[in-house]
């Protein structure tokens, strides 16, 4: 049987965590932030289980039998997804168990055995923090089972009174604290559900404990999933969706002492199987190390500020600055303040009209936001597109979008059914008579704390097709206009795969001419089908195609006659990979671009985002420099083989490309890359 | 245009538009173009009004539109023009009141000749080569989702201007019970017919060349074909309609990749075209891509220009004549003494080059009404004057000219006295002054025997003087002169005496 | 200018009262007036007391004429033909007159007889009604002489010249200013003479007439009206000549002349020929008459131009005058004329199926077929608005055998048939009498039916046929092709039908 070129998205998705994971294990990482790694690999998976294990869930209640792009029905995917995450979850455990010892070796202790010396502090916990806020239920033929939420962690109890052992459940409640840090001859990281284990005979005064076990389950999130999942299959489980029962379990996690009985007797109550539960004999839930993470700077990454590139003058007129010269950065190396700044500037220049941003994830405290409010005070007309559907940032951007509105910005919410990804920024400027329109154009949010540990493009300009097209994006998304005339963007939902594929067509017809042909596409997802069946079309005619994609990559490479053309590579290391860079030789023209989409369905068919070419010389050499450096990364790569991925750690000329860009952010204008 | 920013909004039957503009020292600079789609002709061709939810939507649009407006400090530097799905709407007056009181907004009602019009200055200084098209013949057409409206230039001449319903929005809603697989062919006969009427409207054997084409039916194609020049031909058009001319809207919508509303009209759109090229007999159609509320744009801030107008107009009115079966040799007569006396007696009326115009116009036109009828030709005149429609001409003017016409005979203080009294005073008496002046050309020529050869006029004390040079004697001219220049004393307040002098014979 | 192939024609009528000039262009087989000029002479005045003309007289007779040449020499035209009637006939100087007339003018002028007066009056008349099956008297009464021309069944029967002209009766009689009743007494005996000679009898259905004094009667009687008091033909109840009469007959000249719409020099001889058209109105028992502008022109241009070998369609038996000069005007107006009579013939279809559904009578299809023939005559003015445009060229288009009011309803229908119902803002539909609004209503749905069912304008319907049940309206079209536009629009366009009759109208 052939192989098929196609990777199941959810198991490459377990892969790019795994990836994530392994970072833990890197001796070249500092101590403390490879325990943060285990953290974002945890909560990642959380987020997995609830959002991707629980759609595939729906799938087979709504009777969805559709192959996924590798041939598996959603059962056999599920079986496959469960089969690699236990194998992850155990890893993570022998991992943690390595890390716990390295950092008892520096005075850290991580979840402690409670010992005596640490008995005044502990019952001091319990009695002031725990015992207060805790309600123990006991089961009954009345009460089987409590409703136990979503990611909540539990005690399961069993205690004895006059012969007769009763059963007994304790969901820790959601505003206790997970950790106390105590620093006494070392630092101690002592984890409440440890704590009440220890005084669980205060808790049962007349009762006699006799055993307590760890349970926390995972739900099916109500998300709606059609951001996610492709037009088909919303169609043939929409009206399911409307029915299903809320946050079905797709994971149970517990330790291995617990007895079989009592998990029967719950699988009978909260509708799971044994395939889903997760025997883990360590910390249940280990995103809570990120609050160990921060512990001793000098176990974390060197501390770095973000630089203006050299040629542009903090100080001077950022306007007259951009009018010379396309300004483009490279997050975190180049200092984002720079955009807070010229916000800022705009704020207080009397010859600024208006102001116009979009919103998908802003910073606590965020200056941009403060910068707008200011605006609108001095009079200009100032508009903010919210999108309100951000993940888990859903809360916050009400606030921002009700303060915003109370000042007096214009705030609307989008198109509705398309999630606004593009990130842009318009000044409009009077200047003699004459409008100019400043366009930022980014594939990062306005965020300053993410703008830290995302990778990230920034590229302002005065052009005025850019401005028009700016104008136009604006005006599309506030719902001044339906249609758009676009100069220079390529806007999802309607453009950029047509785009993507005319110019993948092109390359095509060169490789059939017997010219070279080429491509590097930098994203951070690839499971588009049609994008992918355009790629291996590409890779039979001969194009060279490389791909570099932190996360899911549905694409097997290296099938001789399919996919052999193609490379897989992926970078995980100290700042989260995230611009979209794509490049065409086109025949000698070199064309790149950069982009806020992912090749993914949801991100080229129900989202606005921006496809951009970037045409100017320096800014093109900018974009070319990164994605060479990317190329010759041999630090943190890697590299596709099969299903899975394999880090080749090259021993001469090391080249971990995030570290170089710290000490030589500038070489990105200075360097001439050939690609 | 002085220098700074201008709003265009024109609200059609099937979208909303507004055009931006920067205007800096005679430079025009497209700042913004917005469409709203959104089908006002829909309740207006099948109702005949525009239904109160249709209101609401509309405001809502519009009140978006003045926001873009405020951000540019667009304060009273806007035109905002409604065309046929408001013009012909039963609460025309409620949709502008309402959308004032909520947006501020002023909104005009603009003809179709006024559509057409600026549309043809805007693709006069858009298309290159156009006074040639000019010359050789082309019909304008502004096809647009309510009408279509024409203009046919030829010999610098306006030789027709109209307003077809034949729009393709209202073309789809005439047939939307037909079943869409033979509802091309309701279509083809149904601008069949309009061809039949425009034919019957233009001089017999009137050859034409170029088929121009400026409405908002023009996006789809453009959206389709793409064309590079600004030309789409024949063959073209005819592959397309082949292809799409039975299919159901969401098939084209989906085979074609446009819009739902583009779809809909695609059909009797391709319908118009190739039967308006049948019509003219061309295998081409060309076109200004510029949307119209950027011609409005540019019109409104007089940065293009009609060149020509004056002669066009001239021409256009001396082919309306001849249309009428004008006495030439009298009407240039006429013309040539009125001209003359406007300019000698100047400095009595002090009027410019817009009311000379006027007055040339009716010399042209005052007999025109003989061919209805010889009795009360007057009359028939300022029927038919009022009748005309002179793209570019002010329906204010054609009237000025038609009460000239009126007037030009008979009893002027009788007209005053029972119908134009209510007229401002100054109006009153600019039509007597140009009366006045008519009436005195025109009874020199009394017998249109061309008897009066020229004349001088003289500014003597308390009276003006004519001194004429005549072939023999000017018995007719002197009894009408008599009789005609009442009014003259009237207005001015000075006699006006007529002295013949025969020269020979 | 005159095209190629039209010809102009000049014919002057030297009246005892006035000259008048009419200049007229005949074009394939019609004639058109260019022009109509008038010139107040009253030469009446010398001939009624002199006997013959004095010299200022003919003067002034020079100079007119010379006038009146170079007018018509100046519209093109060669040659005037001049006619002089009862004045020039009865002048002692006859022949001097017209030597004179001849050298310095250059122009010959025919005296005509009463007959051929008659004659030429019939024959403007038979241009302007429908005289075919009919009886009528048609009177001239002139300054000298009364014209009464008798005509039955579409001829001539009988003409005789009467010496009852209005300036002579008022010579005569009428002294007085006012005259007294025994004055009138006296004239009135005097015209019973000459009427009762006559021999008219009650078989007269219809009186027109011409000549300068009743006409000014008919525009006094519709001054109010200024459409109506300027067209050539006019509908004068008796009831009204009543009152007129008892009304002028008490005043002076002075006091008459302040009537408005009176002519001043007509002031004083105006009461003569009123009484005399009461008197034949008395004898015939007829409620009214007719009035006939340039009556006697009119007929000198017609047999001026039959003279030129042309016959124009009113007089070609085949067709009558009435549907003729609807072609004519058709014709005049570059109407389609395939498409006319194909809506035509539809029109007729269905009104005589529906006619007694709608309670018309057989008349009504008079009007209906003007307007279906003349409803498009509008777009030669532009096509746009064209129904308002044929709605007044058909009001201002001298429609033969009509009367007024008709003539006013078929305009209305031609104007509603397409675009707006008639509503209660449209001025010259709430003008109407209730009964013709009625009527122009059931005319114009019938009229947008039949346009309906020939929409592709391609006579695509041979027949309709329509029957009626106490239920619906069932009309079927016979057609071999494809009729699937006229069948849309026919249901786009019945509901005017279907308010009327308050049944439902289907197609079968």
């Amino acid at each position: 049987m052939s192989v098929s070129p196609y990777i199941n998205r959810e198991l490459s998705w377990l892969e790019f965590n795994r990836r994530v994971m392994m970072e833990a294990v890197d001796s070249s990482v500092p101590l403390l932030e490879r325990l943060k790694f285990l953290a974002i690999f945890s909560s990642n998976l959380d987020e997995f289980f609830m959002i991707r294990v629980g759609g595939l869930r729906d799938q087979i209640e709504a009777g969805y039998t559709k192959l996924d792009a590798s041939g598996s029905t959603p059962e056999e995917q599920l079986e496959h997804i469960s089969a690699k995450a236990h194998e992850l979850t155990s890893l993570r455990q022998e991992i943690f168990a390595g890390l716990k010892k390295d950092l008892e070796k520096e005075g850290i202790m991580i979840a402690p055995t409670l010992t005596a010396n640490l008995d005044d502090i502990t019952e001091a916990i319990f009695n002031e923090e725990i015992y207060p806020v805790i309600s123990p239920v006991t089961l009954s033929s009345n009460n089987p089972m409590p409703f136990i939420h979503n990611l909540r962690l539990c005690l399961y109890v069993l205690i004895k009174k006059d012969g007769v052992v009763h059963h007994s459940i304790i969901i820790l409640p959601e505003n206790l604290r997970r950790i106390f840090r105590v620093k006494l001859d070392k630092t101690y990281f002592l984890f409440t559900e440890d704590i009440l284990t220890k005084y669980l005979n205060i808790v049962y005064p007349d009762y006699e404990v006799l055993d307590s076990y760890f349970l926390r389950v995972t739900r099916n999130a109500d998300l709606t999933l059609d951001e996610e999942e492709s037009d088909d299959l919303l169609i043939s489980i929409q009206n399911f969706l409307k029915s299903r029962k809320k946050g079905g379990i797709c994971r149970v996690e517990t330790d291995s002492r617990l007895p079989q009985e009592i998990l029967d007797h719950m699988a009978a109550h909260l509708h799971f199987s044994h395939n889903d539960v997760y025997i883990i004999d360590d910390i249940i839930d280990m995103t809570s190390l990120f609050s160990v993470a921060g512990e001793r700077p000098d176990l974390c990454y060197p501390p770095f500020k973000p630089v203006l590139p050299e040629h542009i003058d903090g100080g001077a007129n950022i306007f007259e600055q951009i009018k010379k010269q396309d300004i483009i950065m490279y997050r975190p190396f180049h200092d984002f303040g720079l955009v807070s700044r010229m916000v800022a500037a705009a704020a207080a220049d009397p010859d600024v009209m208006a102001i116009k941003m979009t919103l998908y994830r802003a910073n606590k405290n965020s200056t941009i936001l403060e910068s707008l409010i200011k605006a609108v005070k001095n009079g200009k007309h100032v508009s903010v597109v919210i999108e309100l559907k951000a993940r888990f940032d859903e809360e916050r951007n009400v606030d921002w979008a009700n303060m915003l509105e109370e000042a007096g910005c214009i705030v609307t919410y989008g198109i509705a059914g398309l999630k606004i990804h593009a990130k842009n920024l318009m000044i409009v400027r009077r200047e003699s008579g004459h409008v100019v329109r400043y366009s930022h154009m980014s594939t990062g949010n306005f965020n300053e704390f993410t703008a830290g540990i995302y990778t990230d493009i920034d590229y302002i300009t005065a052009d005025d097709d850019v401005g028009k097209d700016s104008a136009a994006m604006f005006n599309f998304l506030m719902g001044y206009t339906d249609i758009g005339t676009w100069n220079r963007f390529y806007l999802a939902p309607k453009y950029i795969k047509p785009k993507v594929l005319e110019l993948i067509d092109e390359e095509i017809a060169f490789a059939k001419a017997g010219k070279e042909a080429k491509m590097i596409v930098k994203v951070n997802a690839i499971i588009d089908r049609t994008l992918m069946d355009k790629l291996i079309e590409a890779s039979c005619a001969g194009v060279k195609i490389e791909l570099i994609v932190r996360g899911i990559c549905g694409i097997r490479a290296g099938i001789k006659g399919v996919t052999e053309n193609i490379r897989v590579r992926s970078i995980v290391g100290r700042f989260l990979e995230h611009p979209r860079i794509i490049y065409f030789h086109a025949g000698g023209k070199k064309r790149v671009f950069f982009s806020t989409a992912d090749w993914m369905e949801r991100n080229m068919d129900r989202r606005v985002e921006l496809f951009f070419e970037v045409m100017k010389k320096e800014g093109r050499n900018f974009l070319f420099n990164i994605l060479d450096l990317n190329m010759r990364d041999n630090q943190k790569v890697w590299m596709q083989k099969g299903s899975e991925y394999v880090k080749v750690k090259g021993t001469k000329d090391k080249l971990n490309y995030q570290d170089y860009l710290i000490e030589n952010n500038d070489k990105l204008y200075s360097l001439k890359a050939k690609l | 245009m002085k220098n700074g920013i201008f709003a265009a909004i024109n609200i059609g039957a099937s979208a909303f538009r507004m055009h931006i503009s920067e205007y800096l020292n005679g430079e025009e600079r497209t700042l913004e173009y917005l469409i709203k789609p959104f089908r006002l002709g829909r309740d207006t061709f099948t109702k005949g009004y525009i239904s109160l939810e249709s209101v609401y939507a509309s405001t809502d649009i519009l009140k978006k539109f003045k926001i873009k407006m405020d951000e540019y400090g667009v304060k009273k530097n806007y035109v905002a023009v409604c065309t046929s799905g408001v013009r012909e709407a039963g609460n025309q007056a409620f949709f502008i009141n309402h959308i004032r009181q909520e947006t501020g907004l002023e909104l005009e009602v603009i003809q179709p000749s006024d559509e057409i019009y600026i549309k043809f200055v805007s693709v006069k200084n858009d298309i290159e080569d156009f006074d040639d098209y000019e010359k050789e013949g082309v019909l304008l057409a502004n096809i647009s989702s309510g009408n279509i409206a024409m203009a046919i230039l030829k010999d610098e001449q306006n030789i027709y201007s109209g307003a077809l319903p034949y729009g393709s929005l209202r073309l789809r809603r005439i047939f939307g019970d037909i079943p869409a697989r033979i509802r091309y062919k309701a279509y083809e006969q149904y601008v069949e017919k309009m061809c039949y009427s425009m034919k019957s409207a233009l001089p017999v054997g009137c050859k034409l060349k170029y088929f121009v084409s400026a409405g908002s039916s023009l996006n789809v194609l453009l959206n389709i074909f793409k064309p590079k020049k600004n030309m789409l031909s024949r063959k073209q058009l005819e592959e397309l309609y082949d292809r799409v001319k039975q299919l159901p809207r969401d098939n084209i919508q989906s085979v074609m990749n446009i819009r739902k509303d583009e779809a809909s009209v695609l059909v009797p759109t391709l319908v118009t075209y190739l039967k308006l090229m049948d019509f003219i007999g061309t295998d081409y159609v060309r076109f200004s891509s510029m949307p119209f509320p950027h011609m409005l744009s540019l019109f409104y801030t007089k940065t293009v220009r009609d060149r020509g107008f004056f002669n066009r107009v001239r021409n256009t009115v001396y082919a309306l004549g001849e249309r009428f079966n004008m006495d030439r040799e009298h009407a240039d007569t006429t013309v040539r003494f009125s001209m003359k006396l406007f300019d000698a007696l100047k400095p009595l009326h002090s009027l410019g080059r817009a009311e000379k115009f006027i007055l040339e116009a009716a010399a042209v036109l005052s007999d025109v009404g003989y061919y209805i009828d010889s009795v009360k030709h007057n009359q028939h005149s300022y029927y038919l004057v009022q009748s005309l429609q002179i793209p570019g001409l002010p329906r204010e003017r054609v009237k000025l000219v038609s009460y000239l016409v009126l007037m030009h005979n008979g009893d002027v203080d009788k007209w005053f006295e029972q119908k134009y009294h209510y007229f401002p005073i100054e109006k009153q008496l600019l039509i007597k002054k140009l009366v006045s002046i008519l009436r005195i050309a025109d009874s020199l020529d009394a017998s249109h025997m061309n008897i009066v050869q020229d004349f001088e006029v003289e500014m003597q004390t308390g009276k003006v003087v004519i001194k004429a040079k005549c072939r023999s004697m000017a018995f007719l001219e002197k009894h009408a002169f008599s009789e005609k220049s009442k009014i003259f004393t009237d207005t001015f307040g000075i006699p006006i005496e007529l002295e013949t002098r025969i020269l020979y014979e | 200018m005159a095209s190629n192939d039209s010809v102009r024609v000049a014919v002057a009528d030297i009246g005892s009262n006035s000259l008048r000039l009419q200049i007229s262009e005949v074009k394939d087989k019609s004639y058109r007036v260019l022009e109509d000029y008038k010139e107040m002479i009253r030469l009446g005045d010398a001939i009624y007391t002199l006997g013959y003309f004095p010299k200022e007289t003919i003067e002034t007779l020079v100079n007119t004429l010379n006038n009146v040449r170079r007018l018509a020499e100046s519209k093109g035209c060669r040659t005037i033909r001049a006619i002089a009637t009862a004045a020039f006939r009865e002048a002692d100087n006859l022949g001097e007159t017209l030597n004179i007339i001849e050298q310095e003018c250059d122009i010959k002028i025919e005296v005509i007889s009463g007959q051929e007066e008659a004659r030429l009056t019939y024959l403007a008349a038979s241009a302007n009604f429908e005289l075919k099956d009919r009886h009528a008297l048609i009177t001239d009464i002139g300054g000298g002489s009364a014209e009464y021309t008798l005509v039955k069944n579409g001829s001539v029967e009988k003409a005789k010249s009467l010496p009852l002209g209005c300036n002579r009766l008022t010579r005569e009689f009428l002294d007085g200013d006012p005259p007294t009743s025994a004055q009138i007494l006296a004239m009135k005996e005097h015209i019973a003479d000459f009427i009762d000679k006559m021999k008219l009898g009650r078989g007269i259905e219809m009186l027109i007439c011409t000549g300068g004094s009743m006409n000014n009667v008919g525009y006094i009687c519709h001054y109010k009206d200024k459409v109506l008091r300027d067209s050539f033909v006019k509908y004068v109840e008796r009831k009204f000549l009543k009152k007129f009469i008892s009304d002028i007959r008490v005043k002076t000249t002075e006091e008459r002349i302040k009537i408005e719409g009176m002519e001043e020099k007509r002031a004083d001889i105006i009461l003569a020929a009123a009484i005399q058209t009461d008197m034949i109105l008395e004898e015939t028992g007829i409620d009214g008459f007719y009035t006939l502008t340039g009556g006697l022109r009119a007929g000198l241009t017609i047999d001026t131009i039959n003279k030129m070998g042309i016959e124009l369609p009113f007089q070609n038996s085949m067709d009558g005058v009435r549907y003729s000069r609807l072609i004519e005007i058709g014709n005049k107006f570059d109407f389609d004329e395939a498409g006319a009579f194909q809506v035509e013939k539809l029109a007729k279809m269905l009104f005589d199926g529906l006619k007694d559904r709608m309670g018309l009578i057989e008349r009504d299809w008079a009007l209906l077929e003007a307007a279906a023939l003349l409803r498009d005559i509008g777009k030669h003015i532009a096509y746009s608005k064209h129904h308002k445009h044929s709605y007044y060229m058909i009001k201002h288009s001298e429609l033969v055998g009509y009367t007024h009011e008709e003539i006013e309803e078929i305009a209305s229908i031609a104007r509603y048939h397409r675009k707006s119902m008639p509503k209660t803002a449209h001025d010259e539909f709430i003008s109407l009498s209730p009964e013709m609004q009625l009527r122009v209503e059931k005319l114009a749905a019938l009229l947008r039916l039949a346009i309906a069912l020939d929409r592709t304008h391609k006579g695509l319907i041979d027949r309709i046929e329509v029957t009626v049940t106490a239920t619906s309206i069932d009309i079927k079209p016979i057609s071999d092709k494809d009729i699937t536009l006229e069948i849309k629009d026919f249901e786009r366009n019945r509901d005017m039908l279907v308010k009327l009759l308050k049944l439902p109208v289907r197609l079968v």
